[in-house]
């Protein structure tokens, strides 16, 4: 078990949860941690061996804490340090290795987002069953919003991974929507398990609409003292020791959007409607009608 | 930095085997490798039906795959060919063979093989070069449930017939349905309401231009005493639609009978009936555009039902490739159908249709996460726990011009190399799920052999969990050695068959 329970922040990717979970990092109790992405294996020899084969990024989270924590840095030889400390304890469990980081940062609580986690229903539902004491927040975004500006990413690379396309018709195209229902449906299925006091749910646009009512009304939550000073941390995400691109051996470990720029900008683009054509498609589709009937059980209109 | 790294971050990632669970499924290391190297005959290639009949389990094969492959056109483009083979493929012994083995004395006998016959224009040519189905089946004229047995007949051979056993040690035939003499193999023995129900499965309108999985028929025939063989059309001609190529695959399921079809033009479709009046009966069309997602969906390759539900199995005829009709390479989906016809997607790719948003359940992308499984081949229930095979054609990859792959592979194959993607991808997989929803690899692998590049059969009984492969790399394999090509017998070539279950289970 680890020392502190853990914050898990979750959300379909492009909500901001990356931000939210740096920014409560921030707080002067708490410990934002990278992704660690411990759910792609059952042990530290599996991760390593994972992050050997993957194309992305991966591992980048990982390295970059162990390398904060225990090799005095995040310079490209304390990374290498890092994989080699990694190495090491090739036979703990993957939870072993969060209850040690836990214990390095005690007492804070440690907040980390993992954006790959809820793509797989029984990941979700194994990683919390393996850190019962988890409090787990959902940041949702209105889909509308969320998706266009996904579908804008997406158009740029040569590879675009079969999760973010529409394959009912010939040839597939980019909808992030798919990806966003699925996401939010596995978390809100997951969450159901949980204890209503373990859980919560915040709408993105509050973040960036009203930051400090937001960020008071989670620190309640979680127990941890709100003040001038806390709130000052918490908005200065920027100043965290991941938040900015990292040396070349490890360069990201959180979402691109929040590296691109980690300072905490108070624009959004606004709610918009639920009904209407989906603006990143060419056939004049509207959103699904489960997007929409999710996203209304969000608060959405 | 790229902008392609970091989106690969926010799809889907590899992941490694997840710890097993100690509430009974099975795990690789839970099966022993009970047949290998076919039977000691690497020209068994398939372990292409498999039944559980009085406390037996029976086998039948299909020989010379590789061989067959060669003389049909189009023929694949591979250089050299995978396994030595001559260009006369009647110079192969395919004489089709059935096994038995006895759990209680752990052993093996060959209980049938395929005489040679006369042939049309040859003077000697197998009767039966593969056997593609089994059932147990008790019609009016039958003493007692008996084996029953679909065949495939050479070009050169009578067309097939049905072989049928009472004591499992003798086999007599039966006619088959009045099929038109093109139809060469076929392979579903369906039993609903008192009737075996069967369809053409494989066809040849000419030397070499034989196709194991598009027939040249595409009706239901039943018939409720195979010894008369009072076969009658169960269905209308491809259902009323051409493109119904071929009926495929049927299962019994909530009182009605589900038909499968391959349909290169649109994707495969799903039909049921309730026998209710006929034959031929009436029948509802289920599913349609491959579960819209088109001829990627081309066949309905697999069907099982597993708590209220009838999973379903998709693929693309030559495994995941159809060359004729220049379809894939793509993967398979995994569905599943309620009683009211609504449908889940449970592996596969997300998509809008007509039916409502569809999204893969269990997270997996097609083929479980793996573009060089071409079917989801074989499910089959033991226990509590739904298994689900593939046919992989990873192991295909060194004999292969890569200049035509997908975007995806190349990648792959840059980064690896060829003998590092077959390392990684080689060998068949097998999923198991206790809710069609939460699964988890028990093999990737081939069970260890690379070889074994399909799951083909699986039959749960009390002694535990029977798994049948597809193995045409043998007896010869070619292989590269000091920078060229070479031929060399290989021990883990043909067919493997595997008992997965405790040491003491039905003792």
């Amino acid at each position: 078990m680890i020392v502190s329970a853990p914050l898990l922040v979750l959300s379909a990717p492009g909500a901001e949860a990356a931000r939210l979970a740096a920014m409560l990092g921030r707080h002067p109790a708490a410990y934002g941690l990278p992704e660690l992405n411990l759910h792609l294996a059952p042990t530290v020899e599996g991760l390593l061996s994972v992050f050997q084969v993957t194309q992305g990024n991966a591992q980048d989270g990982l390295l970059r804490v162990v390398a904060e924590l225990y090799c005095g840095g995040q310079g490209d030889a304390d990374i290498v340090a890092a994989r080699e400390w990694l190495k090491r304890r090739a036979d703990w469990s993957s939870m072993e290795l969060l209850d040690e980081l836990g214990e390095r940062i005690a007492p804070k609580l440690p907040v980390l987002a993992e954006s790959s986690l809820a793509w797989r229903l029984l990941e979700v539902e194994a990683w919390l069953a393996r850190v019962p004491d988890a409090r787990v927040l959902q940041v949702v975004r209105h889909p509308r919003t969320q998706c266009a500006e996904l579908a804008s990413r997406l158009q740029g690379p040569l590879f675009v991974p079969p999760d973010y396309k529409d394959y009912g018709v010939d040839p597939a195209v980019i909808d992030p929507q798919l990806a966003w229902y699925r996401i939010n449906r596995n978390i809100g299925q997951a969450l159901g398990a949980l204890p209503a006091a373990q859980r919560r749910q915040v709408q993105a646009e509050d973040l960036f609409a009203a930051p400090e009512d937001t960020l008071r009304a989670l620190c309640g939550w979680l127990g941890l003292p709100f003040g001038e000073a806390a709130l000052y941390r918490m908005m200065h995400a920027e100043d965290g020791p991941y938040a900015r691109i990292g040396s070349t051996a490890a360069p990201y470990g959180m979402e691109l959007e929040f590296h691109e720029a980690p300072q905490f900008s108070g624009r959004l683009r606004p709610r918009l409607g639920l009904e209407g054509p989906a603006e990143w498609r060419r056939d004049g589709k509207a959103l699904a009608a489960e997007v929409v009937t999710l996203a209304r059980s969000y608060g959405y209109r | 930095m790229t902008a392609i790294a970091p989106l690969r971050e926010i799809g889907e990632l590899p992941r490694s085997p997840l710890p097993a669970p100690a509430d009974g499924g099975l795990r690789e290391s839970d099966f022993r490798l009970i047949n290998d190297s076919g039977f000691g005959d690497g020209l068994n290639n398939y372990a292409h039906s498999m039944a559980w009949f009085e406390g037996k389990l029976y086998v039948g094969t299909t020989r010379g795959t590789w061989a067959m492959t060669k003389v049909n056109t189009p023929v694949p483009d591979l250089k050299p060919w995978p396994t030595e083979c001559p260009d006369d493929v009647y110079q192969v012994d395919r004489r089709a063979e059935i096994w038995c083995y006895v759990p209680e004395t752990d052993t093996w006998t060959r209980v049938y093989q395929a005489a040679y016959v006369k042939g049309r224009t040859k003077p000697v040519v197998p009767r039966y070069i593969g056997y593609r189905g089994m059932t147990i089946f008790q019609g009016p004229t039958d003493a007692k449930p008996c084996l029953y047995v679909s065949t495939w007949a050479p070009q050169q051979a009578e067309p097939p017939d049905i072989l049928r056993s009472e004591d499992g040690v003798t086999f007599g035939t039966v006619p088959r349905p009045p099929w038109d003499v093109t139809v060469r193999s076929f392979r579903t023995l369906q039993v609903f309401k008192g009737r075996v129900h069967t369809s053409p499965t494989g066809s040849s309108g000419a030397a070499g231009k034989s196709q194991e999985c598009v027939a040249s028929e595409a009706a239901v025939y039943c018939t409720d005493d195979m010894q008369t063989a009072r076969w009658q059309p169960a269905s209308e001609d491809s259902f009323g639609d051409p493109t119904n190529l071929t009926v495929f695959e049927m299962a019994e399921f909530n009182g009605h009978l589900y038909a499968g079809t391959v349909n290169a033009a649109q994707g495969f479709q799903l039909w049921k009936t309730d026998g209710a009046s006929g034959p031929p009966y009436q029948w509802k069309r289920v599913l349609q555009h491959g579960a819209w997602r088109g001829p990627f969906n081309e066949v309905c390759g697999s069907l099982c039902v597993f708590k209220g539900a009838l999973y379903v199995g998709t693929g693309i005829v030559n495994g995941g490739y159809h060359r004729a009709e220049k379809i894939g390479p793509a993967a398979p989906e995994l569905l599943r159908v309620w009683p009211d016809d609504s449908w889940d997607l449970l592996m596969g790719y997300s998509r809008l249709t007509p039916d409502g948003l569809k999204v893969p359940l269990s997270g997996y992308s097609g083929g479980f996460d793996n573009i060089f499984n071409g079917y989801v081949w074989r499910m089959g229930v033991h226990g509590d726990w739904l298994y689900a095979g593939t046919m992989s054609w990873a192991n295909v990859i060194p004999y292969l011009h890569v200049e035509m792959w997908p975007e995806e592979m190349l990648v792959l194959m840059q980064r690896w190399g060829k003998e590092e993607m077959v390392r990684r991808y080689g060998g068949c997989s097998l999923y198991r799920s206790r809710d069609g929803v939460r699964w988890e690899p028990v093999t990737r692998s081939g069970f260890g052999n690379k070889y074994n590049w399909g799951i083909r059969n699986i039959v749960s009984t009390q002694h535990g969990l029977f798994i049948g492969t597809a193995n045409p790399f043998g007896p010869t394999v070619a292989i590269r050695r000091d920078k060229r090509w070479v031929y060399v017998d290989n021990p883990r070539g043909g067919c493997e068959v595997f008992l997965g279950g405790e040491p003491d289970a039905g003792k």
